[in-house]
């Protein structure tokens, strides 16, 4: 169900992450938390289904416990509830703490969806139109890592026959050194082999290209258009102070008029853009099985 | 037209004495298939790295090369890295990239094509090699055939017109050597790329070759068609005889005249010829063996690696008689390696028992187990190696294991590394290392001992030498094990053999047996012979069974 985001340009996937997790980061009112906690959660949940119930059980006690410290050390605030030890508990710091909580717990979930969606294909991709030789490099880390673990686990078990075992902790810690050891000269061994092989193909060669898996679509386009503008209607009910809320000392937010729902709405729109495009691929499909 | 024209070369490494080539003469013409073959150490690598300039080793170097009239040195970088592609023994380590798409296109990439042309040209060769269905995936997650495969396609991928490859089946399983092969002389036939490719396997690919070339301490002793070669090689009485074909050995083992054959076609063909009234289907007498303890035995083993997926093992029943020596084949992912780490406790069953000399394996200590019950050689022997040389090595692992200097000495003797000792234990080739590692293992005395496809990527001469250290062994009580994929060794040497698959040991019996009953999964002389001898399995046999006949 997730292919209908997943298959856009990384650059589209990118810029709408940026968004959700920028605005997550900056707003503090209450509905726009409140938005972006269901937007991603609904998202984590296309994209991953069942696994997704495990981050909405890990988000409560998560966002409780942020909400206790910053009460436990925020004393600003009007409404003072009790004293504890002299310290000042204030309502305020409570309810900013909450919603600080709810905000983590967003942007951890947007990072969840981000993680799921873009692969190190799309970032590698997105690294190159930066830095080619980054994005080479951070291909080939990419490379080495596996490599790496499976060869310790061979040394590891290699070693642990070969009778070399030991009672002792200091022979144990020398054993694993020497395993380290093995490692380290092995991967070098296998360096040396690497290069040979990027020098035969050419690597070093004056004009080297990168190849671009990806091309941008005019449904790429259309989609990047459309975060643009409701990131956009967004960002200026925020700068125009339409949706404007503080903490301390008292709460307070701007009154809710027509700019602040317009901001609102706009707002869940853009969160949403990827929700709608699963559902809307999901529907066509029914749509299409229906005819059949 | 010549490709390469290879005058006088010699060249020597920084502080050897010898020379690593010794004015090698050699043409090459446009299309040909070249196989160079000879024991390790011969100067094949070195040859085929002087032709890629990118690749060459550095040393003093003298004659002359020529790439289509022009000196090699003289050609320029981008021409180089377009038209002579170059394939390394390892799989694993020429890969540079996380992905099979961006592997394929990493010397497009560096000649700096667009992204139109790159994306064309890549999805053609994924068609031409099979590779569509693994284009997206992760490099780390292919087997070893699909890796050379894979860099295969991606040298071809500029289209070169040479490709120079060194030992590239010698990591891989018969099964995906067979497909490499396939691969290649597509290549070879249908594009017309000339290739000039080193290799030990030479039951598979010596048919197919235009010429074969042999090396001895690096000069070309013998250059020409197969069958002239073999010719050359059989009448020198050289080593690199016993790496020819098995048509051709027994071709020769026969006295025969006339065209002497090479594929295992010819060889029936032959034989056919040869042995033309021959009525009934004589067998080789086998002596029976005598039943002996078990050392090993496995009853009802499962095995699964987590709780979800699925068993590797189902209801495995092994017996190892004591002092044998005894191979399990089967192809890869059968679950042979799992075998090997379950029978040396490195991994525990789910359900059954495993007892070692007649004790279960649950019962021993960690440390009783490993000094002196059981030793695994892994398939890479680098994974024991900590010092700078040999003797250092042996040494530090005598003195924390409490062998005295006589007993290393004899183990020293035993495995043959005497004249190792100052070496690099990286330096060593692939036969020294194993041997060296074997010694190390021998130090804890282990009664049985467990061995990793240990002739993966070494030559005739170390392979019948690693069986004489087995024997040895064997003789002096020891049970050894191997998981092999190498058909011809383990009918030649091993005393039984058993097939692992789908988790379970289909067939156990003496190794000669065995093979004699298997169609597809024997060796060359018997498929050879099969349709006029009823059990002959080595080349000897088929060329005693024949001189019986003519005798009759």
């Amino acid at each position: 169900m997730s292919r209908a985001f997943d298959s856009l340009h990384p650059a589209v996937s990118f810029v709408f992450f940026l968004c959700a997790v920028g605005f997550s980061m900056c707003c503090m009112n209450p509905v726009m938390l409140l938005i972006s906690f269901i937007s991603s959660l609904l998202f984590l949940f296309v994209l991953t289904g069942e696994k997704s119930l495990k981050y909405l059980l890990f988000s409560f006690p998560a966002a409780a416990a942020v909400a206790a410290v910053n009460t436990a050390f925020n004393h600003r605030g009007a409404t003072i509830l009790l004293y504890v030890n002299g310290n000042p508990i204030t309502l305020e710091s409570i309810v900013y703490g909450t919603a600080s909580g709810i905000m983590l717990m967003s942007v951890i979930i947007w990072f969840a969806c981000l993680n799921r969606v873009m692969t190190s294909d799309k970032l590698i991709y997105l690294f190159a139109r930066v830095s080619p030789s980054l994005s080479l490099l951070f291909s080939m880390i990419l490379r080495f890592v596996p490599k790496m673990k499976r060869r310790a686990k061979h040394i590891a078990s290699a070693q642990k026959c070969s009778g070399a075992a030991a009672a002792k902790t200091a022979d144990r810690i020398k054993n694993s050194l020497s395993a380290v050891v093995i490692l380290i000269s092995w991967s070098f061994e296998d360096a040396a082999d690497t290069a040979d092989s990027m020098k035969c193909r050419g690597y070093g060669l004056p004009g080297r290209s990168v190849f671009y898996k990806y091309s941008l679509t005019l449904k790429d386009v259309s989609v990047l258009a459309a975060i643009i503008l409701f990131a956009a209607f967004s960002a200026a009910g925020g700068i125009s102070g339409a949706v404007y809320v503080s903490y301390f000392p008292a709460y307070s937010a701007a009154a809710c008029g027509g700019p602040a729902f317009f901001t609102y709405a706009a707002y869940a729109v853009l969160l949403n853009i990827p929700l709608g495009l699963c559902l809307t691929e999901e529907l066509k499909w029914c749509f299409l099985k229906s005819k059949i | 037209m010549v490709l390469f024209e290879i005058k006088n070369l010699s060249f020597s490494y920084p502080e050897a004495e010898k020379k690593a080539l010794d004015c090698i003469s050699l043409t090459v013409k446009e299309g040909e298939l070249i196989v160079l073959c000879g024991p390790s150490g011969c100067g094949k690598t070195t040859l085929l790295r002087s032709l890629k300039p990118p690749a060459a080793p550095h040393g003093s170097r003298d004659g002359e090369i020529l790439y289509r009239g022009i000196p090699l040195n003289e050609v320029p970088d981008r021409r180089l890295a377009e038209e002579i592609g170059f394939v390394f023994q390892n799989p694993d380590n020429q890969i540079v990239t996380d992905k099979v798409w961006h592997e394929l296109s990493f010397t497009l990439e560096s000649l700096g094509l667009d992204s139109a042309a790159i994306r064309r040209r890549t999805a053609e060769m994924s068609g031409f090699f099979g590779i569509s269905g693994w284009f997206e995936h992760d490099t780390a997650d292919l087997s070893g055939g699909q890796k050379q495969l894979l860099n295969l396609a991606a040298a071809a991928a500029a289209s070169p017109k040479v490709l120079l490859l060194d030992e590239p089946t010698a990591q891989l399983d018969p099964v995906a050597a067979a497909d490499f092969f396939s691969a290649l002389l597509r290549i070879s036939r249908e594009l017309g790329t000339t290739v000039i490719l080193s290799e030990q396997r030479l039951e598979e690919i010596l048919p197919y070759a235009d010429r074969a070339a042999v090396m001895e301490n690096g000069r070309i002793i013998a250059d020409g068609t197969p069958q002239a070669v073999g010719k050359h090689l059989k009448e020198s009485a050289n080593g690199m005889y016993g790496a020819m074909p098995s048509a051709m050995k027994i071709y020769y083992g026969l006295d025969s005249v006339g065209e002497c054959p090479v594929s295992v076609r010819d060889g029936r063909r032959f034989l056919g010829e040869y042995l033309k009234d021959l009525s009934n289907r004589p067998s080789v007498e086998r002596k029976k063996t005598e039943e002996k303890a078990p050392a090993i035995e496995t009853r009802d083993l499962w095995f699964r690696y987590e709780k979800d997926s699925p068993d590797i093992l189902k209801s495995l029943n092994l017996t190892v008689p004591s002092g044998s020596f005894f191979a399990v084949t089967g192809a890869n992912g059968s679950g042979k390696s799992t075998l090997l780490s379950l029978l040396s406790g490195l991994l525990k069953p789910c359900r059954g028992n495993i007892r070692l000399e007649g004790k279960k394996i649950s019962k021993y200590s960690q440390s009783e187990l490993y000094s002196g019950i059981v030793s695994l050689l892994p398939q890479s022997p680098q994974a024991l190696f900590t010092k700078s040389t040999l003797k250092e090595e042996l040494e530090e692992a005598a003195k924390a294991r409490g062998v005295s200097e006589a007993r290393l000495d004899e183990i020293r003797r035993l495995t043959d590394i005497k004249e190792l000792s100052d070496r690099h234990p990286y330096d060593l080739s692939g036969g020294e290392q194993q041997r060296a590692a074997l010694a190390e293992l021998l130090l804890s005395e282990p009664r049985i001992l467990l061995l990793d496809e240990p002739t993966k990527g070494i030559d005739a001469v170390y392979k019948s030498k690693l069986a004489g250290i087995i024997k040895r062994l064997c003789r002096n009580g020891t049970t050894v094990l191997t998981v092999s994929h190498d058909i011809e060794f383990c009918a030649e040497y091993a005393d039984f053999c058993a097939m692992l698959f789908d988790g379970k040991i289909i067939a156990s019996a003496p190794a000669r047996d065995f093979f004699a009953g298997n169609t597809f999964y024997t060796t060359a002389a018997n498929r050879i012979s099969r349709d006029y001898f009823s059990n002959a399995v080595t080349n000897d046999e088929v060329v005693e069974l024949c001189r019986k006949q003519k005798e009759n």
